[in-house]
């Protein structure tokens, strides 16, 4: 029993999403449960991880260490955040309780998989928080573009989890074992090494890293923004933390991880950035600006604990300004036209994205800046100097096209006249992911000493 | 004397009260900013007085550890020694000037208490880079400043040419900004640090240190906009006057110049690092003085002059006297914040930046001529304003090591700066006066002109003090050198007086563009760089995005089928492997490819068998790599 109590953020966020689906049935307020209740339940978890006791449950197929519990925290900081944003809106509008419950859902997800310790945990928690993104992606039932978006993800995802799969059963047969602590034992052997990268393509695909990317633009344009921001962010991080658990697990191959890895990064750096620049659809440009990223993760993800852990907290670095972007794409529009002349109709929020773009493209004191550093200074004392060279030189490449969507903010006006929805719920959701940015850029280090990790 | 941090933290705190006020409540705030910057400038008067006499090594330092990685610690942290010591005042004081300046300047401005937001944090990121004791912080306070320096240049975002100069200006120092992280890269991977105590005193190999100076000598070429980074400091004339006095004439641009005298050691364990150095800096001291002398906007004038000027410190770098490149530095900083603001107060009085509708300013504007005649002399080099002092002192080093063809350029830059000064001082105030309604500027205004024009006047006097300060020499001028300078100097003036300046001459530049028409075409493009660059840096790499983003599905294609064939000839050839199921494998992917490949134009199709496709060959081919290699 005191076990499962490790598990009360899961559990609440559980509750909170089987709450935003049935409350309305007994009380007739279908509002008042999703959009209260329901984060109310989120806010509790988070509470509950901020607490966060470290520990291993049932017998060690599940552990709490710092990383994990970070994942954990930003998640669900997150999913409020974004919770918050939807009850000012709702998603497409009609049932917005559903969209709740299947963030929630997708989001327990995550949250286990940032602390599996067991293949099988792993790939139970990985589809858990895929299956309800498939139809996040796809929830506007009559858009035919959406639905094939959808698919498209459906049927990706599908396949690269198979081989993942397969790739966990060759571990399983050699290490006769599925707990991470016995993958040690998947030596340098060929069936080792082909398990290694197995199970490498399914984690790409879910981080959407090249060569494995091909869903992620055609699955973001055809959905909603909405779905996108939430789609594109939490679940990353809790892949990321699963990569780099995983690696690091795999401890004992001769290299191939790394080979793999660098190869994922370049690849994903380079056709992310370059790729981005002709975009014109805010959606498109952030899917492949979030195959760049990848990139940057990937590297240091293959530079040791001290990378992994980096490439966890830059996981979360990137996710809060995307999301904050995809969320302001959602209410103003999502072709880059549409934010032409924000800056002049309303100019915190256009002041705000001048944040989280910088973050992103990696300007200190913001919280992109601090990531990358860590990040890239890891890898460095891993020897790997020229593809940090490169890292660096693409996310210097980056600014063209993060720019391109400042240029659109703050220049000229727009053409049609409609007028944005705009929400209450949803600008303090933008102050708060502002303040996160900055924030956690800022003081980084104490944030890093409240959960007790070091790089 | 850990009161020394708050010498950067008070603006930084004026600015973290301000932003998020509204704009009424931020305009009524302003006085703080003000009184923020005035505090800092008195605890770097006293941080000044700390270090005196100073001489060697730093006086206080204090760091704080951000992160770990592995078992490095990387810390940020603050040092202060005489060069800091000098630069603090030096910031401080031209800070001060140019936010009291700015209370007259800007009081119609509705968004006055942004701009002064932006100001104090470009003020405090600008103190934060000098006190610096590490190349990381150093880079942190430096693209601090590149996004305040973006914030100003666009302060008028609802106009077009100030947003397009801003993200201009943004986007090329990050260009050079590419090679400062880079060169950081390789320091940490060399020294394992960043600290200048570490990287400074690391035993460079030759290479290296070419390597880490050419990078570092790049993003200074960004920020202190050298040929052919320089494209971006004229346009960012859209900005604020006072904006453009404190970041783009005296403190910011100079942020390049005092990375390489951070980084001087390992400059010097170049050597060749240095000989480009000078190059650079003597065709921009050059090319940007000629261009000065064919532009009709008076901000104009002072940028291409500004770019020139920096070219003469980093002539002095070249020439192996960070002294002198620093002693530059601190002059210029002075005279040229100065004649910025003196633009400033004439712009307001003509209600124009076109040189061609002013004239006889000096009549209606008497204390704004007497500054700006101080600041054009000292610019001119004429004894005894400063600029004499420290641009003698370049040209001393140039002649001490016997870099006679420098010399001469230098020298020549010197005279065309003489006549483009010249060119302006005639034109604007003594020109036949083409406007009745002139007036004064405010006092605000006119006290810190007033100021930095006594500092003009008198700092060359101070130049040894400064150098034994610092623990090096900075020598009187030598007579021989003080002359030709002072030849050349002169000469330039007469001839700008001899062409603009006569009573009877009514000779513009109208009549040099006819005599001289091609000439004259190639000044007034500016060498066509800024084209250059929109057609071949901006359009090759749209066009190389472009490609990347419609990539033709052949050449994932080839590549396929590429490894195939090889794989079959390999297993052909009696491969030591099961070849069957691999071969089978991979001839069942790239027909599978092939098949797609009719159908498929792009990489991007939206189909998804062909999406499958892609990934079944990136598996394949993954196969292939580890089979290949083997255990």
């Amino acid at each position: 029993m005191s076990e499962l109590l490790l598990l009360t953020p899961e559990l609440l966020v559980l509750f909170g999403a089987l709450l935003a689906l049935f409350a309305d049935k007994i009380t007739g307020h279908p509002r008042a449960a999703a959009h209260i209740a329901a984060p109310l339940s989120v806010v509790a978890a988070l509470v509950a991880a901020l607490i966060g006791t470290r520990g291993g449950i049932f017998a060690g197929m599940l552990a709490l260490d710092n990383v994990s519990v970070f994942a954990r925290v930003a998640i669900a900081l997150l999913l409020a955040f974004w919770l918050h944003w939807v009850s000012g809106r709702g998603t497409g509008g009609e049932r917005s309780a559903e969209a709740v419950a299947l963030a929630m859902l997708s989001a327990v997800g995550g949250m286990l998989m940032a602390s599996a310790r067991d293949l099988i945990v792993l790939f139970i928690s990985l589809e858990l928080s895929t299956m309800p993104a498939y139809v996040l992606m796809g929830y506007r039932r009559g858009d035919a573009r959406g639905l094939e978006g959808a698919l498209k993800y459906f049927l990706l995802s599908m396949l690269t989890s198979l081989i993942m799969l397969y790739g966990l059963s060759f571990a399983y047969g050699i290490s006769g074992s599925t707990a991470y602590a016995d993958l040690g034992a998947v030596d340098a052997g060929t069936l080792g090494q082909l398990a290694i990268a197995f199970v490498l393509v399914g984690l790409f695909a879910k981080l959407s890293a090249a060569p494995f990317h091909y869903w992620t633009p055609d699955a973001y344009a055809g959905a909603p923004a909405s779905s996108v921001a939430y789609v594109s962010t939490v679940p990353k991080i809790a892949g990321v933390v699963a990569l780099v658990q995983l690696v690091a697990a795999f401890a004992g191959n001769g290299g191939t991880i790394t080979v793999v890895l660098l190869v994922g990064s370049l690849l994903s750096m380079l056709v992310g950035n370059l790729a981005a620049y002709p975009q014109t659809d805010l959606r498109r440009l952030m899917a492949y600006s979030g195959v760049a990223h990848s990139g940057y993760i990937l590297l240091a993800a293959a530079a040791g604990s001290a990378g992994g852990t980096a490439a966890v907290f830059y996981a979360v670095a990137y996710a809060v300004p995307s999301m904050a972007i995809m969320l302001l794409g959602s209410e103003e529009g999502t072709a880059l036209d549409d934010l032409a002349g924000l800056a002049a109709r309303r100019p915190a929020i256009a002041w705000a994205s001048v944040v989280w773009l910088l973050s992103l493209i990696g300007i200190p004191p913001m919280v992109g800046f601090f990531g990358k550093l860590t990040m890239f200074t890891a890898a460095l004392d891993h020897g790997l100097v020229w593809i940090v060279a490169v890292a660096v030189t693409m996310s210097v490449v980056s600014a063209g096209y993060y720019f391109k969507v400042l240029r659109s903010v703050f220049f000229g006006e727009r053409l049609d006249a409609r007028r944005a929805t705009r929400s209450t719920p949803a600008v303090i959701a933008y102050a708060a992911l502002t303040v996160v940015t900055l924030a956690l850029g800022v003081l980084a280090s104490p944030v890093l000493e409240f959960f007790g990790l070091r790089f | 004397m850990d009161w020394v941090t708050l010498i950067p933290l008070l603006p930084a705190l004026a600015f973290v009260v301000l932003a998020p006020l509204s704009r009424a409540a931020r305009a009524k705030l302003v006085p703080l900013a003000v009184a923020a910057v005035l505090g800092s400038l008195g605890l770097s008067i006293a941080a000044f007085l700390a270090v005196w006499p100073g001489g060697h090594g730093e006086v206080w330092q204090a760091s704080v550890t951000i992160a770990h990685i592995g078992d490095r610690a990387i810390t940020l942290g603050l040092a202060l020694e005489p060069m800091s010591a000098i630069m603090l005042t030096v910031v401080t004081v031209v800070g001060a000037c140019v936010q009291v300046y700015s209370l007259g300047y800007m009081h119609r401005e509705d968004r006055i208490g942004w701009y002064y937001a932006v100001l104090s944090l470009f003020t405090a990121a600008m103190l934060a880079l000098v006190l610096s004791d590490n190349f990381l912080g150093l880079f942190m306070a430096w693209e601090v400043m590149g996004l305040c320096s973006y914030l100003l240049i666009g302060f008028w975002h609802e106009q077009e040419a100030p947003r397009l100069a801003s993200i201009k200006a943004f986007l090329t120092t990050k260009v050079g900004d590419l090679g400062f992280m880079l060169a950081l890269a390789v320091v940490y991977a060399e020294a394992g640090a960043f600290d200048f105590a570490t990287v400074l005193h690391h035993d460079w190999t030759a290479g290296t240190a070419t390597l880490v100076a050419l990078l570092m000598l790049f993003a200074a070429m960004g920020k202190s906009a050298q040929f052919p980074l320089h494209v971006w400091l004229p346009d960012a004339m859209a900005g604020p006057t006072p904006a453009s006095a404190l970041i783009h004439a005296a403190t910011m641009v100079a942020a390049g110049v005092f990375l390489v005298v951070r980084a001087f050691p390992i400059f010097e364990a170049s050597g060749i690092a240095l000989t480009i150095t000078l190059w650079v800096g003597l065709i921009t001291a050059l090319l940007a003085g000629l261009l000065a002398m064919v532009q009709h906007d008076i901000k104009k004038v002072l940028a291409y002059s500004t770019i020139s000027q920096l070219g003469f410190m980093f002539i002095a770098l070249g020439a192996g006297s960070s002294t002198a490149a620093l002693y530059h530095l601190v002059t210029h900083a002075y005279f040229k914040s100065l004649l910025f603001l003196g633009a400033g107060v004439i712009i307001h009085a003509a209600h124009t930046q076109d040189m061609r509708q002013m004239g006889g300013l000096a009549k209606k504007l008497p204390v704004t001529s007497l500054a700006f005649a101080s600041g054009s002399l000292a610019l001119a080099g004429i004894v005894p304003f400063s600029g004499f002092w420290s641009k003698d002192e370049i040209l001393a080093v140039l002649l001490h090591e016997h870099q006679y063809v420098a010399f001469a350029i230098a020298l020549l830059a010197a005279f065309v700066t003489a006549f483009y000064v010249a060119r302006l001082w005639f034109r604007v105030f003594t020109a036949p006066t083409q406007q009745e309604d002139l007036h004064e500027g405010h006092r605000s205004m006119l006290v810190p002109m007033v100021v930095l024009a006594v500092i003009t006047a008198v700092i060359g006097f101070f130049g040894p003090t400064l150098g034994d300060f610092l623990g090096h020499e900075i020598p009187w001028p030598a007579l021989g050198t003080a002359a030709i300078s002072t030849v050349a100097a002169l000469g330039g003036i007469t001839l700008g007086w001899y062409v603009y300046g006569r009573r009877t001459s009514v000779v513009n530049t109208q009549a040099l563009k006819q005599r001289f028409p091609h000439a004259y075409g190639v000044l007034a493009n500016k060498y066509y760089f800024d084209l250059t660059y929109g057609y071949f840096v901006v359009g090759g790499y749209t066009t190389l995005a472009r490609a990347l983003a419609t990539f033709d599905a052949r050449v994932v294609d080839g590549v396929v089928n590429g490894v195939a064939a090889a794989w079959r000839s390999l297993s052909a050839a009696g491969w030591t492997f099961d070849g069957r199921i691999v071969d089978g494998a991979v001839n069942g992917a790239a027909s599978a490819v092939r098949a797609a490949g009719d159908k498929v134009r792009t990489l991007q199709t939206g189909s998804v068998r062909s999406y499958q496709t892609l990934i079944a060959g990136a598996v394949v081919l993954l196969v292939v790599w580890i089979l290949v290699k083997g255990a």
